[in-house]
Formats: structure tokens, C-alpha cells, sequence
């Protein structure tokens, strides 16, 4: 096993303006989750390509998945902070694609059904996402259409009490082993751009539905992505996820709870970063001294140090703005193009610091500069994030 | 930059702000003096 634990303590930050005391009980109890139960077996799930259901229902059983969704389902009813806490201590697992796979179920999937849903829908599907018996994902990126939608293609034609989908879904995290899938259709192809596309609920089995091909990624490794076609797939006109030809707007909705939740993690990824690396330099000797004894080293962490806690800080503004129900558009633009270009930046420079070790798969390090990389990409591109605080200045 | 050569003359504030910007990485405590005391407590 590599090591993932950095020997010093990180503070719990109880004494920071955002957290009240369920956050920090909260905080404590996900990391003891992701110290007992993930860093020692996480390596295996990186060969297998997929985090095992276990895992996610043991969870599921700990109030994990529910954070914010109401009690009566199961959830825990905390706030967007909570989200963030969450989101940054599984960041602090050195593992970005169990992260991710549980991210995605809890943040970027599953808040489509809740947001949107019927009742009924809720009723049907909600207690078994929360408890982790069913694992969602989102399918609205194609081959052709991913920061811009207005190229979708997929499409969804009414038929007696049916929709009939056609089409391919590209990227989808948890694409191939989810149970519950949201996805994005034209259903009216006259109408250009973001309009006349709706959502639906699609369950795995589905006749017509298929996983096409599970993708091998340059990180993430422990999260499963998948290619998807519907291929005349028929689902009822009641899986319909909210109104018809609305569907855009109810995906933009979560657009700033996912970008929350990834500076998150890429905080959480970045700070055990930087920690592993303080331990790694502390001990390795150069030139008759310890390489923390050299200014360039030291001085480039502490730099990088600073960057983290202010991208940090912005983070949880944010975070705590959205829990206040305020416009939050340009904060999350930012904290998404800080965190994701950050993020990078400091694995660039743990990753020298490691020397030959950080190039090797043994170490920590080089897995975590992999799995930053697609952190600037994915959920909003620096440039589109760029241009949309832009808009705003 | 973005200013161009306007940037560059003494009638634009943001020449005087550049000259008066300088001094904020020096004085106060030096930022090569704060990252020592950062790496102190890391």
C-alpha cells in the first residue's frame, strides 16, 4: 500500500466563520470513514476500474448520500456547506475517482430526480439513492455536445403513452454500473440550442439501452465511465423528469452545486498534496541537508500553501452564500476556474519535490497528479468558467 | 498590459497604481519573510 496519510494532523477547523458544530461532527465522521475504509483498499479499486456497491451502501447506511435531501426520505437535511465538507474530505482520500463516484451519485445525478421530480417519482426512487441501494448518473454530454449542449442530438419522440430515445451519451461517470440514469433528450428538434430538450428517467434494463463500451481514463481509474446508446429505447411518458422542453434549465440549476462540490474536492485533493509532500521533503536528503532545508522548496510550498487556503476560503463563501439563497453564478465560476487550475499547479510541484518517486505508481502523488488533471476540464472547462465571471465583472 | 501605452504615462491612475503596488510585496514584511514564517508552521 502506498502511503496516503500525511503524519501531522489537519485541523478541523472548527473556528472558521462558515461551520457550525454539525458541520465539524460531520467533517470528522466522513474522515474516519475514508481512513478505515477507503485509503487501505482503494488501490484495488483503481486495478478494477470501479468502487464495489458495499462501499457505497455502507454510506448510504451513515447519512452520506443524503446530505441535504429531506428526512423523510432518509437525508440528514444539512446544509451547502455540508455538501462542501463532504465533498473535500473524500478529495482528502488521495483516491479522485472513488471521490468522483460518489460525488456524482450525491451531487451532480441525483439532484436532477430531486430538484424536478414528481411525488411519485421521489417516492419511488429516493430512499434507495440516499440509503445507496441505487447508484445514479447523468447522461447529457454526446460526443458532440459537452460544455455546449446546444449540440445535442439524442431525441426523444412521443409515441401513445411513451418516449422513444435514440442516441449516444459520451463521458458518463458511473455509466457502467449505475441503476438510475438521468437523461437528456431533444424532444422538440425544431427549436434550436439549450431549448426544447427534456429529462428522463431511465433505469438500467431498460430494452433499447445499452452500455456501449466502459472508457479507460488517464486518471480517476477507480471511477467506472461509460459510452451509453439508446437505440429505440421506450420509456413511459411518467418517467419524464419535470416539464417538457424544459429540461436545460433544470440541468443548469445544479450547475453551481457541482461546480461547489469539485473545488472541493480539489481542494481536499490539494491539501493532502501538499501535506504528503511536507512529510516526503522533511526526511529526504540532498546535498547534505534535508530538502525542506532548501529555501526554493520551502518557500514554493508555503506559496502554494497560501493559494490553497485563500482558494479555500472562496470556496466555502461560496458554499455558504448558496445555503443562504443567494445568487451565486460568479463566486462558483470562480472557485471552479481557481480550484481546477490549482489544483494542477500544486500536483506539478509535489510531484517535482518527489523526484523519481512521484513518477513511479507506488507513490501516492503520481495517481493524485492524474487525477487532477481532469479537474480544469471536466464540470464547466477553466474557459468557459473564465467567461462566465467575465459576464459578471 | 490591457491598458496599453496609456498604462505607461503619468496622467492614467493605473501608472500610479503600478508604482504604488511595488511596494506591497517589500514593506510590511517582505513576502520571501512571510513564506519563512508560513513554512515555520506548516
Amino acid at each position: 500500500m502506498t502511503i496516503s496519510t500525511p503524519t501531522h494532523a489537519v485541523s478541523s477547523h472548527i473556528d472558521e466563520p462558515w461551520f457550525r458544530e454539525e458541520h465539524v461532527l460531520f467533517r470528522e465522521q466522513v474522515r474516519r470513514f475514508v481512513e478505515d475504509e477507503v485509503k487501505p483498499k482503494a488501490e484495488a479499486w483503481e486495478e478494477t476500474g470501479f468502487v464495489p456497491r458495499p462501499v457505497l451502501k455502507k454510506m448510504g447506511e451513515l447519512g452520506f448520500l443524503g446530505v441535504r435531501y429531506p428526512e423523510e426520505y432518509g437525508g440528514s437535511a444539512m446544509d451547502t456547506v455540508a455538501t462542501a465538507v463532504l465533498a473535500e474530505e473524500l478529495g482528502k482520500s488521495t483516491f479522485g475517482g472513488f471521490a468522483v463516484t460518489v460525488l456524482v451519485h450525491t451531487d451532480m445525478a441525483s439532484p436532477h430526480l430531486v430538484n424536478a421530480g414528481s411525488k411519485a417519482q421521489l417516492d419511488k426512487y429516493l430512499p434507495d439513492i440516499i440509503a445507496g441501494k441505487k447508484i445514479t448518473a447523468v447522461a447529457v454530454t454526446e460526443p458532440d455536445a459537452g460544455s455546449d449542449v446546444a449540440g445535442m442530438r439524442t431525441t426523444a419522440k412521443k409515441d401513445g403513452g411513451d418516449y422513444v430515445l435514440n442516441g449516444t451519451k459520451m463521458f458518463i461517470t458511473n455509466g457502467v454500473h449505475a441503476d438510475v440514469f438521468f437523461v437528456a433528450a431533444k424532444t422538440d428538434t425544431t427549436v434550436k440550442g439549450t431549448r426544447g430538450i427534456s429529462m428522463f428517467i431511465v433505469e438500467k434494463g431498460t430494452p433499447g439501452f445499452t452500455v456501449s463500451r466502459a472508457l479507460k481514463k488517464h486518471g480517476w481509474l477507480s471511477s467506472d465511465t461509460a459510452e451509453l446508446v439508446f437505440d429505440n429505447c421506450r420509456v413511459p411518458a411518467a418517467n419524464m423528469l419535470g416539464e417538457e422542453n424544459k429540461g436545460f434549465y433544470a440541468v443548469m440549476k445544479n450547475f453551481q452545486n457541482e461546480r461547489i462540490v469539485l473545488g472541493a474536492q480539489a481542494m481536499g485533493e490539494a491539501q493532502t498534496a501538499l501535506a504528503l509532500t511536507i512529510d516526503y521533503v522533511r526526511t529526504r536528503k540532498a546535498f547534505g541537508a534535508t530538502l525542506w532545508d532548501k529555501q526554493a522548496i520551502r518557500q514554493r510550498i508555503a506559496m502554494l500553501s497560501a493559494k490553497v487556503e485563500a482558494a479555500r476560503q472562496l470556496l466555502y463563501k461560496a458554499a455558504w452564500l448558496d445555503a443562504q439563497g443567494r445568487e451565486i453564478v460568479k463566486d462558483v465560476s470562480m472557485v471552479k476556474a481557481l480550484c481546477g487550475e490549482l489544483v494542477n499547479e500544486v500536483m506539478y510541484d509535489c510531484q517535482q519535490f518527489h523526484g523519481g518517486f512521484g513518477y513511479i505508481r507506488e507513490s501516492a502523488i503520481e495517481r493524485m497528479v492524474r487525477d487532477a488533471r481532469i479537474q480544469s476540464i471536466g464540470g464547466g472547462a477553466t474557459e468557459v468558467m473564465l467567461e462566465e465571471i467575465a459576464k459578471r465583472l | 498590459m490591457l491598458w496599453g501605452g496609456f498604462g505607461y504615462i503619468r496622467e492614467s491612475a493605473i501608472e500610479r497604481m503600478v508604482r504604488d503596488a511595488r511596494i506591497q510585496s517589500i514593506g510590511g514584511g517582505a513576502t520571501e519573510v512571510m513564506l519563512e514564517e508560513i513554512a515555520k508552521r506548516l
